[in-house]
């Protein structure tokens, strides 16, 4: 592969970083549940969840409807990128906890209010 | 206690199920038999490694580290895999003989090594983490110690079970076993490692193509076992369904051509 071929691939693997208008959204982890637990997002577009473990434990942030899986380490952050997603509701647990780490996702469609 | 029993058992059978393909090839062929010992220990050192420095290298990429590096290590794991499907099928269906010059002997044990290692690395990683939280709950350690013997006990058991179960097939029956399984295996791990580049925001996506929760759900038994063999979906997105059919598509249509002047029946 010659440096021609790489410049012109290079825009493309640098598409998913360069991304301006990121939906963004937060959620926190206290005490195995999760903050809030109900999470309203635009379907048809990604969206950006940065997740804060307030606990000392690690946890698993997972979800099979969504396709994420990610563990944050106590007292730390981290960041998952979700869709873009139908309009619909998608649940998430804790791995760890999942007794009390629950939570979900609803996408709901840009132009509904 | 059952919460554990599953996670463990997800992150013990990906292993088990790799290592009893990997080892009844090198077995079958007489490769070197000792690289799973040199495996298994390069695995939990990695393990121990990544575990210690899991919170410093998911601050990497702005905050997206975990995923590179086990995207990174699954895409490793693929090509070392079709590595191994493709050198052992030339060896079989060409040169009807194992391997007698140490190129290929030594390309095949140390791509083996390398799966298992890493393999190791990620999922004892993960075990590990797991359990570091277990100091802060002493109400729930004996149940989550019992619980990993018991996960941990039952992906051994699946793994010893798909070994056995393969080892006795006739040579003709069992390459044609083995290469189907890699072939769905290693199409597996390079979308499960596509998965985590659209996580970690790398590759932009789409809605997903279908969902065949309704046939088997994600959460069933079923649904995590093919998961961890797998890596089945039951909503994936185009860029892994490409990159499975692409995978499976490049391995099977290799295989045929490496067939077609086949020295064995």
């Amino acid at each position: 592969m010659n440096r021609k071929t790489v410049l012109l691939l290079l825009p493309f693997l640098l598409t998913g970083t360069i991304q301006a208008d990121d939906n963004l959204f937060h959620l926190k982890i206290n005490r195995h549940l999760f903050y809030p637990d109900t999470l309203v997002v635009p379907a048809g577009t990604r969206i950006k969840v940065i997740i804060e473990n307030q606990d000392p434990t690690p946890e698993e942030f997972e979800s099979f409807e969504l396709n994420r899986e990610k563990i944050i380490m106590g007292n730390t952050s981290a960041t998952v990128f979700i869709g873009p997603l139908k309009p619909g509701t998608y649940p998430f647990f804790g791995e760890f906890n999942p007794e009390t780490a629950q939570g979900k996702i609803i996408a709901v469609p840009a132009d509904k209010p | 206690m059952l919460t554990t029993v599953i996670i463990i058992l997800r992150e013990v059978l990906e292993a088990a199920i790799l290592i009893s393909l990997l080892m009844v090839l090198h077995l079958k062929f007489r490769f070197y038999r000792h690289w799973l010992g040199i495996a298994i220990g390069a695995g939990i050192v990695g393990a121990s490694l990544y575990a210690k420095a899991f919170g410093n290298i998911s601050t990497w990429f702005d905050g997206s580290g975990q995923e590179i590096i086990n995207g990174l290590s699954l895409l490793c794991i693929g090509i070392c895999l079709s590595l191994q499907l493709l050198l052992s099928s030339w060896h079989y269906r060409r040169l009807a003989k194992p391997p007698d010059s140490p190129l290929p002997i030594f390309t095949l044990t140390l791509t083996a090594i390398l799966i298992m290692a890493m393999a190791i690395t990620r999922e004892g990683a993960e075990i590990i983490v797991y359990y570091s939280g277990i100091t802060g709950q002493q109400r729930h350690s004996h149940s989550m110690i019992i619980g990993g013997i018991i996960g941990g006990g039952l992906g051994l058991c699946i793994g010893v079970l798909s070994f056995t179960i393969l080892y006795q097939l006739a040579m003709r029956n069992l390459m044609a076993g083995l290469s189907l399984l890699l072939i769905l295996v290693t199409a597996g791990v390079m979308t499960e490692a596509t998965q985590y580049f659209i996580q970690a925001g790398w590759i932009l996506t789409t809605e997903p193509l279908w969902d065949t929760t309704a046939f088997i759900s994600e959460s069933s038994v079923a649904g995590q076992l093919l998961y961890a063999v797998f890596a089945y979906e039951a909503s994936p997105t185009l860029e892994e369904v490409m990159v499975w059919c692409l995978t499976a598509g490049l391995l099977g249509g290799s295989l045929f051509l490496i067939q077609r002047k086949s020295h064995v029946s």
